[in-house]
C-alpha cells in the first residue's frame, strides 16, 4: 500500500466533491488561460490589421511614386545644372546660361556613382539671331544623353541629332514653310532639316537643334557648355538638396536648379497622401493599443477575484475533506503513520486536483475564446500562437492551477497533519 | 512489554478537572493478556491510548518495549514505535471505507515495510475467514468480518502488543468469541494483549484482569 495508491483511491471514493474541487481549479484556469489567450488573439489580430494596412500602404506608395516617376519622365529634364557664376535672374529672363563651363563635366557626371539624377544631357544653347531669315531663335547643340556607367541602361529620352542636320520647333518650320529634308543656312552653315516637331506652347517652338560640335564652332564657344540637364530618379518632391550635394562634390563651381513644379506638385501631393496614411495607421495602432489596455485592466482585476474565490471554494473542500476523514487520519496516526505522510497524503490529492483541473482549463479556456474569436477575427489555433507558445501556456496552466491547489489546500492538509490521533479516537 | 508508574491523566471537564487514570501503575508482561474490566467512562479508553504513547499523562511515566519515558521521545520516534510493535483494534474497527479488505490489512506498510506482503496478507485473509471477502470493502461486510478484518490489520506487522479497546463491544456473542480466541492465539504465541472491555466475559479469555472504576486500578 502506497500513499499514491490511497490517494487514487480517496479520490474514486469521494468523486463529487473532487470534482468541485476540481470544477474550482478549472474555472481558475480556465479564466487566466482565457485572459492570455484573449489578449494574445488581440496582438496577433492587431498584427494583422497593420500589417495589411502597412502592405496597403506600401502599394499605394509604390504606385504613386510610380506615377510620379512616369509622369517626369513625359515632362523631361527637370534637373539643369549650370555654372555656379551665373546670375539665376538671367537664366530666368534669357532662357539660356551666359556662363559657359566645360563639356567634360557632363562625362565626369555620367562616370560618377551619382544616384540622384540620370539621363545626362549636355548642353550648349544661345539666343541668336537667324541671319538668313531674319528671326531670333534659340539655338540648341546637343550630342545626345552620356549613358550613366554604373546604372542599369535606360532608353534614352532624346536623340542626338545627327552632324549636318537640324530639327526645328514648330513656330520655326511653320511661319517659315519649312519641310523636311529641305536644305536651310544657319549662321552660313548649310543643315538638312530631319524633323519638324509639333507644337508645344513653349520655347522650344522656337528653337533649332543641331549637333553639339557645330554648336560650338558656330558660337565660338569649343568644347564648352553651358547647361546639363538631367532627370532626377529620387521622386520624392524635396530631392533638391540632395542633388545639390551629390553634384557639388562632383562637379564643383556649379549650381543645380529644378523645374517643372508640376511634377513637384504631384510628389508633394503623393508625399501628403503618404503622411496622411502614416497617421492613419498609427490612430489605428493607438486605438487598438488603448483597447488591449482596457481588456489587459479588466482582467487584471477579474482573474485577481476569480483566484481568491476558486482558492477559496478548494480550501473549503480541503476542510470538508479533513473533517469527513478524522477517523482515519486517527487510525493511521495511532499505526504510526507520520505526520509528513498524513500531510503529503492531502497534498497529492490537491496536486492532482491542479493538474487535472489545469488541464481541463486550458482545453476549455482555449476552446471558449477560440469559439468565440475565430469567426470574426479568422485566427486559428495555429494563428493564435506558435507550438512553443502552447507548450508555455500549457505548462502555465497545470503549475499555475497545481500551485494554487496546493496554496488553498496547505492549511487543511497541515490541520489534518496535527490532528491528535488520541482525541480522534477517544471522540470515536 | 508495558510498564505505567503512578500514572495520573486529567482532563478539562465543565466543572474542572476530570480525573481519569488516578496514580495508575501497571505492568505488562510478554505472552500476557491482560484485561481491564470496567464500566464506561471509567478511564479504560485513556489507560490504553496513555499506555500506547498517544496520550501525555499529566503525572507519572510510561515504558514501552524497554524505553523508559516514552513521553520524553519525540512524536516522530513514539510513531516509529507504535508502528514497528504495536497493533490496534477498536470497538468502531476504524476500517479505511474505500479501501478492500485486502487494502485495509495492508494499510501498516503506509509506515513500515514487510518481506512479502502478498503472502502475509494471504495467510491472515485464511486465519480470520476473510479469503472470499477480499476485495469487498467495509460496508459490504458484517460486523464480525469488519472485526476480523480489524484484527488481521493489526497483526499484519507481527506486533509485540496489541491494544485492543472494547473489541467485542459491536459484536455478537459468537463473533465476540471468535475475536477473543484470536486474541488467546496470538498470545499463545509469544505476543502481548492489553484488552480493556466491559464485557466480563472477555476475563475468561485473559492470562490476567483486573478491574478499573473512577479512574484506578484493583486486582480481581
Amino acid at each position: 500500500m502506497k500513499i499514491r495508491q490511497l490517494v487514487i483511491k480517496e479520490i474514486f471514493h469521494r468523486k463529487f466533491s473532487y470534482s468541485l474541487s476540481v470544477f474550482a481549479t478549472l474555472i481558475a484556469t480556465a479564466s487566466i488561460v482565457g485572459s492570455v489567450l484573449l489578449l494574445r488573439m488581440h496582438d496577433v489580430r492587431t498584427s494583422s490589421i497593420l500589417h495589411q494596412k502597412e502592405a496597403e500602404l506600401q502599394q499605394r506608395m509604390d504606385k504613386l511614386q510610380d506615377d510620379t516617376r512616369k509622369s517626369m519622365l513625359k515632362l523631361g529634364f527637370n534637373v539643369v545644372i549650370l555654372p555656379e557664376d551665373l546670375d539665376l535672374g538671367e537664366w530666368y529672363s534669357d532662357d539660356y546660361s551666359t556662363k559657359y563651363m566645360p563639356e567634360s563635366y557632363a562625362e565626369r557626371l555620367a562616370q560618377s556613382d551619382i544616384i540622384s539624377v540620370r539621363h545626362i544631357l549636355p548642353s550648349l544653347q544661345q539666343k541668336i539671331r537667324w541671319p538668313e531669315r531674319n528671326r531670333t531663335i534659340i539655338l540648341v547643340g546637343t550630342r545626345g544623353e552620356i549613358p550613366t556607367l554604373h546604372q542599369a541602361p535606360k532608353q534614352p529620352m532624346v536623340q542626338p541629332v545627327p552632324p549636318g542636320t537640324v530639327i526645328l520647333g514648330y513656330e520655326l518650320h511653320k511661319s517659315m514653310n519649312i519641310q523636311v529634308g529641305d536644305p536651310i543656312k544657319i549662321l552660313g552653315k548649310p543643315f538638312t532639316v530631319t524633323t519638324c516637331y509639333s507644337e508645344r506652347g513653349n520655347k522650344d517652338d522656337i528653337t533649332a537643334w543641331i549637333d553639339l560640335d557645330e554648336a560650338q564652332g558656330l558660337l565660338g564657344k569649343q568644347g564648352q557648355i553651358n547647361a546639363i540637364l538631367a532627370l532626377e530618379c529620387l521622386c520624392t518632391g524635396n530631392a533638391l538638396p540632395v542633388i545639390r550635394k551629390e553634384v557639388a562634390t562632383i562637379l564643383p563651381g556649379t549650381q543645380v536648379i529644378e523645374r517643372e513644379s508640376r511634377a513637384l506638385a504631384r510628389a508633394e501631393a503623393r508625399n501628403q497622401v503618404a503622411e496622411e496614411a502614416v497617421t492613419t495607421l498609427n490612430e489605428e495602432k493607438l486605438g487598438r493599443e488603448i483597447l488591449r489596455n482596457e481588456r489587459e485592466r479588466m482582467a487584471s482585476i477579474l482573474v485577481p477575484v476569480v483566484l481568491l474565490a476558486c482558492a477559496l471554494w478548494i480550501a473549503v473542500m480541503g476542510f470538508i475533506n479533513v473533517r469527513s476523514r478524522r477517523e482515519e487520519i486517527g487510525i493511521l496516526r495511532a499505526m504510526g503513520v507520520s505526520t509528513k505522510r498524513i500531510f503529503m497524503l492531502f497534498i497529492w490529492k490537491h496536486i492532482s486536483t491542479g493538474i487535472l483541473g489545469g488541464l481541463c482549463g486550458l482545453v476549455i479556456g482555449s476552446t471558449v475564446i477560440l469559439s468565440f474569436s475565430t469567426p470574426d477575427t479568422g485566427i486559428t489555433i495555429a494563428a493564435a500562437g506558435s507550438l512553443q507558445f502552447w507548450i508555455g501556456l500549457a505548462a502555465l496552466a497545470v503549475v499555475g492551477a497545481s500551485t494554487l491547489a496546493v496554496v488553498a489546500g496547505w492549511i487543511p492538509a497541515m490541520i489534518a497533519a496535527g490532528q491528535d490521533p488520541a482525541e480522534v479516537l477517544r471522540e470515536e | 512489554m508495558i510498564r505505567l508508574k503512578n500514572v495520573t491523566k486529567k482532563f478539562d471537564g465543565p466543572k474542572g478537572k476530570v480525573t481519569a487514570l488516578d496514580n495508575v501503575s501497571l505492568t505488562l508482561r510478554s505472552g500476557e493478556l491482560l484485561a481491564i474490566n470496567g464500566h464506561s467512562g471509567c478511564g479504560k479508553s485513556t489507560l490504553l491510548l496513555t499506555a500506547a504513547g498517544m496520550l501525555r499523562p499529566n503525572q507519572g511515566e510510561v515504558e514501552l518495549m524497554g524505553k523508559p519515558g516514552i513521553y520524553n521521545l519525540p512524536a516522530d520516534q513514539r510513531s516509529r514505535l507504535r508502528a514497528g510493535f504495536i497493533g490496534f483494534v477498536f470497538q468502531q474497527f476504524h476500517l479505511i471505507p474505500y479501501l478492500t479488505v485486502r487494502e485495509n490489512v495492508l494499510t501498516p506498510l503506509l509506515s513500515v515495510s514487510k518481506e512479502d506482503p502478498d503472502r502475509r496478507v494471504r495467510e491472515l485473509m485464511r486465519q480470520f475467514g476473510l479469503e472470499d471477502r477480499a476485495d469487498h470493502t467495509p460496508s459490504q461486510l458484517s460486523t464480525g468480518e469488519r472485526q476480523r478484518t480489524a484484527l488481521a490489520r493489526a497483526l499484519f506487522i507481527q506486533p509485540e502488543i496489541i491494544f485492543a479497546d472494547e473489541p467485542t463491544g459491536n459484536l455478537d456473542d459468537e463473533n465476540a468469541e471468535i475475536v477473543l480466541k484470536h486474541l488467546r492465539d496470538y498470545v499463545s504465541t509469544g505476543g502481548s494483549v492489553l484488552l480493556v472491555t466491559h464485557n466480563a466475559k472477555a476475563s475468561d479469555y485473559a492470562t490476567r484482569a483486573i478491574k478499573m472504576k473512577n479512574g484506578r486500578l484493583s486486582e480481581f
